[in-house]
């Protein structure tokens, strides 16, 4: 018990407790920054390769250059087509026949059908992925801005081959553009979706800045905004799942998870980086088990979630709540 | 943290974050809005460049250094000069005295602030305390715990946490000296607790 006699606990008593800003406010500020200190470490182990990897670099592109046979009149390359699917690709040079069927050049237009969505890698680094929903179209006005016209797109700075973490937000820049509104990211995984009287942004992981005029806010892991299509008014904000229903065209473009001889734990984190989870363990010894099962199989072609729960019906763990999936975490547990 | 370890940043973090809040938001006008976006901006500047932090100045001051170039161009920015509200510790005599807070307490501030002025310089003085030693200080003081209780907290046995509380009251009365000598004049603070 303090005694009258302690003028120093009086005075601290009387000054009280200093203000601690509220569990939201930490948790933004905590999210914001860790995605700044990922960028930061990926940054600096990207500079410790460039010095080895320039040199390839520049014969590689160059050497891509001269296979397309017109080297001092091709169009500069902006992105690459990862995955098979429909989609037509409306050049902005009619002579730009040039390039492989592939790629895209500045100015082109990417377009998806109604039925089916794409995937591709923004160029040179190929670091940056990009989805595109069924009944999109996007065009690259330069190689780190393009434009939404219709449609939405998803996109992940952070994906290198799957379960990598390659390349970083300050290397691959990309800012979208849709009527007066811009958003760019800060590394992150993000969506953003074109509709007749709004645009909104989903952040999945990571941060993102949505200007509209003199106003800008910055998104991090379950925040969205909409900001109205007139380009007249306030850009709102709101929570917003960062997995779930509303990104169900999302994961349903994900890369094939491989799995022969990786173990459980590294698939369950990919995943669960894919289906915008975080992974949590019930109890101590359950990541180690994860961590001590080898898996065997060809790649997973599931939806993340379906993937999870494919490659833990195969071991002792199980998804100890499906319902926690709404908060956007996911908790492993041991039978 | 340079080194990708999570668990530097979350110490980082949990450590500084809520400092750096409340250093920004009496320098915003008390906007909750603002003091956000600000302490966002700090804390991702400092995240991109902390591999170049050396330690010439402590992380703390280092942050806080990042904070008011972030305040003065905002003030800018609102088309309004810098330092609009003039708190007690941007006093450049007073801020020396906070920056170094382990230093000759007979640099002396020259300005006495009003009674709120030197509560809220307690809350400063502890600010600028190693975590632990202002946490330990509000634990014991305001929230009425025990040493054991305290020791809990952090991990500690009873007689390192008793330890830990007498370097603290030292420190804070030093602190809580060099910035508001008046403010202490005739406290006879003790510099063993009475109330073990």
């Amino acid at each position: 018990m303090n005694t009258p006699q302690d003028p120093l606990a009086e005075l601290i008593r009387a000054a009280g407790h200093r203000p601690e800003p509220s569990a939201e406010v930490m948790g933004r500020l905590r999210a914001g920054a860790h995605a700044q200190w990922q960028a930061g470490l990926r940054e600096r182990r990207r500079r410790r390769l460039f010095a080895v990897a320039a040199g390839v670099a520049v014969l590689g592109f160059g050497a891509l250059l001269l296979s397309v046979g017109r080297f001092s009149e091709a169009p500069s390359i902006v992105a690459r087509l990862t995955q098979a699917g429909d989609h037509q690709i409306v050049r902005a040079r009619p002579d730009a026949d040039v390039l492989d069927s592939d790629l895209l050049g500045v100015g082109d237009e990417l377009r998806t059908p109604a039925s089916t969505g794409i995937t591709l890698a923004q160029l040179p680094q190929g670091t940056t992925s990009l989805r595109l929903a069924p009944a999109t179209r996007l065009r690259w006005k330069s190689a780190e801005r393009v434009e939404l016209l219709a449609g939405a797109i998803y996109i992940d700075t952070s994906h290198g081959a799957p379960g990598a973490r390659a390349g970083d937000a300050t290397a691959n820049p990309l800012v979208i553009e849709i009527g007066a509104a811009r958003i760019e990211h800060i590394g992150t995984q993000f969506m953003v979706t074109r509709r007749d009287d709004r645009t909104e942004v989903r952040v999945r992981d990571g941060m993102v800045r949505v200007t509209l005029g003199d106003e800008s806010r910055r998104l991090v892991r379950g925040e969205a905004a909409l900001v109205p299509s007139s380009g007249e008014g306030t850009i709102e904000t709101e929570r917003g799942a960062a997995s779930g229903i509303v990104w169900q065209w999302v994961d349903g473009l994900a890369p094939r998870v491989p799995i022969e001889g990786r173990d459980l734990l590294t698939v369950l984190k990919t995943l669960a980086y894919e289906a915008g989870l975080e992974l949590r363990f019930a109890r101590p010894g359950v990541e180690a088990t994860a961590r001590g099962t080898t898996l065997h199989g060809p790649s997973l072609d599931l939806p993340p979630r379906d993937a999870m729960r494919a490659v833990l019906a195969s071991s002792d763990l199980f998804i100890a709540d499906e319902t926690r999936a709404d908060d956007g975490t996911v908790l492993i547990d041991s039978r | 943290m340079t080194g990708g370890d999570g668990a530097a940043f979350e110490r980082f973090f949990t450590e500084y974050a809520p400092r750096l809040f409340r250093f920004v938001l009496p320098r915003l006008g008390g906007s909750m809005h603002d003091a956000e976006e600000i302490c966002q901006e700090v804390l991702g500047r400092a995240m991109r460049q902390i591999g170049g932090w050396r330690g010439e100045a402590s992380l703390l001051t280092w942050l806080f250094q990042i904070a008011r170039n972030e305040i003065t161009d905002h003030w800018r920015r609102k088309g309004r000069s810098a330092n609009v509200e003039l708190l007690a510790e941007d006093d450049p005599a007073v801020a020396a005295a906070v920056e170094s807070i382990a230093e000759d307490a007979a640099r002396r501030p020259d300005r006495l602030a009003e009674r709120a002025d030197q509560l809220r310089l307690v809350q400063v003085a502890m600010d600028r305390l190693p975590a632990n030693y202002g946490n330990a200080l509000e634990w014991k003081y305001i929230d009425g715990l025990s040493v054991v209780e305290i020791g809990k907290r952090l991990a500690m046995n009873p007689i390192a946490t008793q330890s830990l509380l007498a370097r603290a009251r030292n420190a804070f009365r030093d602190a809580y000296t060099a910035l508001s000598p008046d403010g202490a004049q005739g406290i006879p603070f003790n510099l063993v607790d009475p109330s073990p």
